[in-house]
């Protein structure tokens, strides 16, 4: 299957590396959109929406300058309640992170050492 | 007849008088004096007394012995025998009317003149006797204390004695052949008619019959009349009958009559019962209170013997009784006696011997009264105080009395091990030598308080420290009670003690342990508080460096799996690459057992 995903993170390493580990997946092929910040997130989900490629799964990380993960949610989930916002961060359990789920984030994805473990997770929301 | 008889010689021939004078004294009578003529006759015979006068019927000077013997009658009753010669037949005729006793006639003969004497003298001695005798007679009819009167055939009272007189104040003037005599004795007409027709019908024949006369004065008597005319008729009274004045003995039987029913009335009436035993334990009198107590009526109780009434074994201590008051004791002694319908009484009973004047046991005559149930409720209080000994004695509770000084006059063996005293040491001392001066003030104000509100409060029930007898403070709870006598005045304080070091032991480390609590709770929101600064610590630790230090670790794992990716990899450089990635992999482990708390505990 093809699969388009938009990946919200501050830190560069983790946009590249996504985007390699899922090329390894041989099931699916992967269309990865990146974004250094929620308000770049936003912007880039919009157009993509606009263009009729909406993302099928959008990771947001929480902590991020300009704009953090809740607002970027909170945004995207405004222009379309239908968005499938995954969390990808850390740790799950802490205040920001309920906020998120409250305003529309559909689960976490963890970040970890163990990509493959990750894009594994990823495939599953997708499949399901 | 011992003494000579005196004779007089009334003559007025001397020669006679001489013959006469000799004669007589010869027979051997005494001649005391000599009178010729009629006045002289009278004037001896009044000094001399004689026992008889011969007296001639001829004398000398004014009158004859007629003349003389009438005189000599009226003044004394001497017999006379005239002398006389046959020529003197006209003066012996008015001779007749002096009751001359014999004549003599002249000459004499000395034996003639002897039997006429004698004969004079003894008839004159019989009729004096008689004499005698009918004044006896008659003064005994005339002043005996018994009345008598006796009627004429019209009714008309014609004998009325000095008793009557004495009786009724009426007198025998005023008595005898009144018409109206009936009317003074009987006022009221119709008594009198009823007396008047009861006499008719009992006629002269009839004993003791009462009725009541009215006598001068007003006052009535109460006469117990007696007709026997019938029997013992009197000649010249057509009727007779005697009476006896029962006025005082009357009233005297009135009297006893009502002193006598006073006195069965009080016997009937008692509550006690009254019996009289005879000798041989049968019983000859009961009153109604007896006869109520035994269940049995007075008929049925008279004549019952004591061992009808009683068991067997009470008889025997009856008889025992008995034998004790033969001695002429009284006793008192209690009787269980076996009522009508077989229920046993037990009765108290004072007995006291009856003795004849020989000093012989008659009977017993005996009082008593039926104390069953004063027995019973004896006997319960007595269980009731037993009971209440018991418990007192038996409880651990102090129980104590004390008067209004607030001295005790009463505790139980409780006080022993409560503070140490005997009960001997603890009567009598006061309630302020075993506590505090400021408990003293408590106590006076408690029983003003108690005082005030009177016999209708309950006890009060507070806490005081007593003085062990060895000097330590005990704790004890105190309850009591002020005790009022009938009349609403206190009469004492009375109550109950309880030891409460216990207790007070167990509060004291109830309140320790509460506080100790409450600092514990305290110090255990403080180690929550600790907590939750650590957790929020954590939240922050959380928030702001898992962040950080995981997105490093991920990607510093990332490219060394896609290195390791790599074809044209040396084994030393594939193990470096693999060291490498195995720290990075320790790095994230740590990071995540930090986030789960795992070195939390340690820490601690």
């Amino acid at each position: 299957m093809e699969y388009s995903i938009l990946i919200v993170d501050d830190e560069e390493a983790i946009l590249k590396l996504l985007p390699l580990f899922l090329a390894m997946n041989k099931k699916h092929t992967f269309t990865v959109y990146t974004a250094i910040n929620g308000a770049v997130g936003v912007e880039v989900y919009t157009k993509r929406v606009s263009e009729g490629k909406k993302p099928d799964l959008v990771l947001m990380d929480l902590r991020m300058p300009v704009m953090d993960g809740v607002e970027a949610t909170i945004r995207i989930m405004v222009n379309d309640p239908e968005a499938n916002i995954y969390l990808f961060t850390a740790y799950a359990k802490t205040e920001v992170e309920r906020e998120a789920h409250d305003a529309g984030a559909k689960g976490t994805i963890n970040k970890s050492a163990n990509w493959t473990k990750t894009v594994e997770e990823i495939v599953n929301v997708l499949e399901s | 007849m011992a003494k000579k008889a005196r004779i007089l010689i009334v003559e007025d021939e001397a020669i006679v008088a001489e013959d006469l004078e000799m004669a007589v004294t010869n027979i051997g009578y005494e001649v005391v004096g000599r009178a010729a003529s009629a006045k002289d006759a009278v004037k001896k015979a009044l000094e001399t007394k004689p026992d008889l006068v011969l007296m001639d019927i001829v004398l000398r000077g004014v009158g004859n012995g007629i003349d003389a013997s009438r005189e000599i009658k009226e003044k004394m009753g001497v017999p006379i025998i005239f002398l006389t010669a046959y020529s003197d037949v006209e003066l012996i005729d008015r001779a007749k009317s002096t009751e001359p006793y014999a004549y003599q006639v002249k000459p004499f003969q000395e034996r003639q003149l002897f039997a006429s004497i004698e004969m004079a003298l003894y008839k004159s001695r019989a009729e004096n006797e008689l004499i005698e005798s009918e004044e006896r007679l008659r003064l005994v009819v005339e002043n005996m204390p018994v009345m008598l009167d006796a009627f004429d055939d019209k009714g008309n009272i014609i004998v009325w004695n000095s008793e009557c007189e004495k009786v009724t104040g009426f007198s025998s003037d005023e008595m005898i052949c009144n018409h109206k005599g009936a009317k003074l004795l009987y006022p009221n007409e119709y008594y009198k008619d009823y007396i008047v027709s009861m006499l008719m019908r009992h006629g002269a024949n009839f004993r003791n019959r009462e009725w009541d006369i009215t006598c001068k004065d007003g006052s009535v008597r109460t006469i117990s009349w007696s007709n026997i005319a019938e029997k013992y008729p009197i000649p010249g009274w057509y009727s007779w009958a005697i009476g006896l004045d029962i006025t005082e003995h009357k009233q005297a039987e009135a009297a006893l009559q009502e002193s006598e029913e006073k006195h069965r009335t009080f016997v009937e009436t008692m509550d006690e019962g009254m019996v009289i035993a005879d000798e041989n334990e049968n019983l000859t009198f009961v009153n109604h209170a007896a006869s109520t107590i035994f269940g049995y009526t007075k008929e049925e109780l008279l004549g019952k013997n004591l061992s009808d009434l009683t068991t067997a074994e009470e008889f025997q201590r009856v008889v025992d009784q008995t034998a004790i008051r033969k001695t002429g004791k009284s006793s008192q002694y209690e009787s269980t006696i076996i009522r009508k319908d077989g229920a046993p009484r037990i009765t108290v009973v004072t007995a006291s011997p009856m003795m004849d004047d020989n000093g012989n046991y008659q009977g017993s005559f005996g009082v008593f009264r039926d104390i069953t149930e004063r027995k019973q409720a004896e006997n319960a209080l007595r269980e009731s105080e037993e009971k209440y000994h018991l418990l007192a004695n038996n409880t651990v509770d102090g129980i104590w009395q004390m008067n209004l000084d607030f001295e005790f006059t009463y505790v139980n063996p409780a006080i022993i091990p409560m503070l140490g005293f005997t009960q001997e040491e603890w009567v009598g001392s006061s309630l302020f030598d075993h506590c505090s001066s400021e408990d003293r003030e408590f106590t006076l104000n408690l029983t003003k308080d108690m005082l005030k509100r009177g016999p209708e409060s309950s006890g009060e029930t507070f806490e005081m420290q007593l003085l062990h007898k060895n000097g330590e403070r005990i704790d004890v709870e105190i309850t009591a009670k002020m005790l009022f006598d009938d009349e609403g005045n206190p009469v004492g304080i009375q109550g109950a003690t309880r030891a409460i070091t216990e207790r007070k032991r167990a509060e004291e480390k109830l309140k320790r342990l509460t506080l100790s609590l409450q600092e514990h709770v305290k110090e255990l929101e403080e180690s929550k508080r600790k907590i939750a600064e650590a957790y929020s610590l954590r939240e922050y630790f959380l928030k702001e460096t898992s962040h950080r230090i995981i997105t490093p670790v991920a990607i510093i794992g990332g490219y060394t799996d896609l290195l390791l990716e790599s074809s044209n990899l040396d084994d030393d450089q594939k193990q470096k690459l693999q060291i490498l990635r195995a720290k990075d992999a320790e790095i994230q482990q740590l990071v995540n057992d930090s986030l789960a708390g795992k070195y939390l505990v340690e820490e601690e």
